[in-house]
């Protein structure tokens, strides 16, 4: 049993992800049509889907989304719609570790094939991923402690850094009367979609309880306009446009003046790996545990648990060998136009599933009447 | 339990073996780029001189024994002279540590864009290098081995990033600004002028404006001063001014530069500058001692003369059409009419007028009445 505090952390680490599954870049392709009315309606929306889905959680104290939905509907539409979200989910860490690889062959080591080093990450998750849901839970509190004093750090150099043009964030903020669009709405309500992970997460949490919502959209607006304006003051207004990842460019233009180290892009991109490995194990335990639960695998039944853990590798070798195959075949062109289609249904999705919570909210409390 | 292991064993054997394949090269085996220099050549019209300014490892640094190579290669594009001059030597060109580029002043009066959108998408190319104009060519200035450097390679980067001396002529940028500068509307780059003065010292003192793409004008050393007076907070540096036959000089301590766009008259738009400086004085001429009224004297005759020279330098840019202080940027992000807002700036710039405060306090006379 774990307490409240750990659905924060599950919050913090996408709101800090945003900037590896290409939130930024999207983002800024908008910048001079409707970005900032995107993100201002992005900010209420997800805060809303968030703190819905937490209240119709609270009904099911103790339980996943798979008991949740083998209660309420039949099991072949509970399976399937639980593969589909297991898979959705771990489809998100597969645009993680794919695009880590893409920014460590072009920023740290192009000379290792970047193969192996896909092959070192798929390992570390694959393997992690299998922990239990509280070591989990603990691992990620330890990460966020040693990353984010680090994030805010590089955050605070880059708006402090006296070649920062405010202009071009005053002139980009001119732009705001211009239409929302539904891309760039899903690609900013990204940053609260750590919340998702209770579904199988609410497991272990002692009645569980969303409170300070107002810190957490504090924290939501704080990272977009990291992941949005920072890129545009140290590239340019037109500059941050040509960039394939805007923030890893934003932090390469960092200088460390009295350090062992010169360039911040050093100490980003080992926060940022820690991130994304931490995160893809997350996605990567959640998918699993839908997928399970589609084929009534779920929990820690003691009669299901051999048969689990045999299933178990299947599932985690599959999801290997599907990334590994994808980065293969794909390109920087196709991996952006899948994060693209990856967010938008994720919207679609999330959306999906409030009411699919309200709905077996309403069926439990009637068959608890009745 | 059993077959977990064996898994991992698998696995550390399966790595160890992938090991094998990588193409990593150890230090030794690797020579550092730490300075490229692009020049016109003088044969072939369609081609530029490179020149690799070539670090070679030693192991103390302490030493004091610095060795570098200069290698210089004809070629059409850079990627190919790269390729070219790595068949000239026996070790991988490794561009990590590569600080500088510097074009050649034929050259960058040309056009830069290539080399430069080339430095920001190679991979292994920082975008905090120094970009920097030299005089009279990047071979020459490569050339120069200043006696006080250290690290081989090192003293143009140390003077230019202001690590070491802190001069106020010199207008620090970076590849990433100039990049920037390239690419906004309203707001054109500048770069740092380095000038090869005999074989062991350079001279950079002055600054280079440019158009989008190439150097159109290049400021004298006053003007270059004056200029990073009003790009820079806390500038550094001394004024001179003479009163009555007697000189004084004062050593700024804080100063501050801001600046408003005035359109409330249609056709007579102002852009009002705000200098305010802090500053000591440093050096005098006559021997009595300084009296409160003396000292309002010179800081109002400074005002005076500052206000001169800051407009004529204003006024100067101006009329080169150019826009290195990004007064055209801080127009569009305060107007929200998008679409014309930049047609309309266009008109306003040429015909706008400088009004220039300067604000000069002398804080105190020094050790000395």
């Amino acid at each position: 049993m774990v307490r409240n505090k750990y659905f924060y952390y599950l919050f913090l680490l996408n709101a800090s992800i945003n900037l590896i599954n290409y939130v930024p870049r999207i983002l800024i392709q908008d910048r001079f049509s409707g970005v900032l009315m995107s993100v201002l309606i992005a900010i209420p929306a997800g805060a809303i889907l968030m703190y819905v889905f937490a209240k119709m959680l609270q009904r099911f104290p103790g339980e996943g989304l798979p008991e949740i939905f083998h209660s309420v509907f039949p099991v072949w539409i509970s399976g399937l719609l639980l593969v589909l979200y297991g898979l959705g989910w771990y489809f998100s860490s597969a645009i993680t570790l794919i695009s880590f690889m893409d920014i460590t062959s072009r920023y740290i080591s192009p000379d290792v094939s970047p193969y192996i080093v896909l092959t070192g990450f798929l390992v570390v998750v694959g393997l992690s991923a299998r922990l239990d849901s509280e070591s989990l839970l603990y691992a990620l509190e330890m990460v966020l402690y040693i990353t984010m004093p680090l994030i805010a750090y590089m955050a605070w150099r880059v708006y402090s850094n006296p070649y920062f043009s405010w202009d071009s964030v005053r002139q980009i903020m001119t732009y705001a009367w211009n239409m929302p669009n539904y891309r760039t709405v899903a690609a900013a309500t990204y940053i609260y979609t750590g919340y998702i992970n209770m579904v199988v997460f609410n497991r272990i949490f002692r009645r569980f309880k969303v409170r300070y919502m107002f810190s957490i959209i504090l924290v939501s607006i704080v990272s977009l306009f990291i992941s949005l304006f920072g890129p545009i003051g140290i590239l340019g207004a037109n500059g941050a446009g040509e960039h394939v990842y805007p923030a890893f460019s934003t932090v390469d233009a960092l200088r460390i003046r009295y350090f062992i180290i010169e360039r911040m892009i050093y100490v980003f991109f080992v926060v940022y790996m820690i991130l994304s490995l931490m995160n893809s194990i997350i996605h990567w335990h959640v998918g699993k545990e839908l997928v399970l639960g589609g084929f009534k695998l779920e929990g820690e039944k003691p009669s299901l648990l051999p048969k689990k853990r045999k299933a178990e590798w299947w599932v985690l070798a599959l999801f290997a060998v599907v990334i590994f195959v994808l980065a293969t075949v794909i390109n920087q062109y196709t991996l952006n136009d899948m994060a693209i289609v990856f967010l938008d249904v994720r919207f679609a999705g999330e959306i999906l599933l409030v009411i699919l919570l309200i709905y077996a909210a309403i069926r439990r409390g009637r068959r608890r009447r009745a | 339990m059993k077959s977990l292991k064996t898994w991992y064993t698998l696995l550390i054997c399966g790595s160890i073996m992938m090991l094998g394949g990588c193409e990593f090269r150890d230090i030794d085996l690797r020579l550092f780029v730490v300075a490229i220099g692009i020049d016109v050549s003088e044969t072939n019209p369609d081609m530029n001189r490179f020149s690799f300014k070539i670090a070679i490892p030693t192991g103390d640094p302490k030493s004091g024994d610095v060795k570098t190579v200069l290698i210089t290669q004809e070629s059409t594009s850079i990627a190919e002279a790269i390729r070219e001059a790595k068949s000239k030597v026996d070790k991988e060109l490794d561009f990590g540590h590569c600080k500088g580029v510097l074009y050649g002043e034929a050259y960058a009066r040309q056009d830069i864009g290539k080399i430069q959108d080339w430095t920001v998408r190679r991979r292994d190319m920082q975008l905090l290098m120094y970009p920097a104009v030299a005089i009279p060519t990047a071979e020459a200035v490569l050339k120069v081995q200043p006696a006080t450097e250290r690290i081989a390679g090192n003293a143009i980067f140390l003077a230019l990033s202001e690590d070491g001396t802190e001069s106020p002529f010199i207008a620090k940028t970076y590849s990433f600004d100039l990049s920037r500068r390239m690419t906004e509307t309203g707001e054109d780059p500048v770069m740092p002028v380095i000038e090869a003065t005999g074989k062991e010292i350079l001279n950079i003192d002055k600054v280079a404006l440019l158009d989008k793409s190439r150097v159109k004008t290049i400021l004298t050393r006053d003007e270059t001063r004056l200029y990073n007076l009003l790009d820079q907070r806390h500038l550094s540096t001394n004024f001179g001014i003479k009163i009555e036959g007697e000189l004084f000089e004062v050593n700024t301590d804080r100063t501050r530069s801001r600046y408003k766009i005035n359109e409330s008259k249609e056709g007579a738009e102002t852009i009002d500058y705000k200098v305010s400086i802090t500053a000591i004085l440093e050096e005098k001429e006559d021997k009595a001692p300084m009296t409160p009224a003396g000292l309002r004297k010179i800081e109002k005759e400074f005002n005076k003369d500052l206000t001169e020279s800051i407009t004529k330098l204003l006024e100067k840019i101006q009329k080169t059409g150019l826009d290195p202080l990004g007064f055209g940027l801080r127009y569009g992000g305060t107007h929200w009419n998008n679409d014309t807002e930049m047609e309309k700036w266009a008109e306003i710039y040429p015909r706008a007028k400088f009004n220039v405060h300067v604000k000069m306090t002398i804080k105190s006379t020094g050790y000395k009445r």
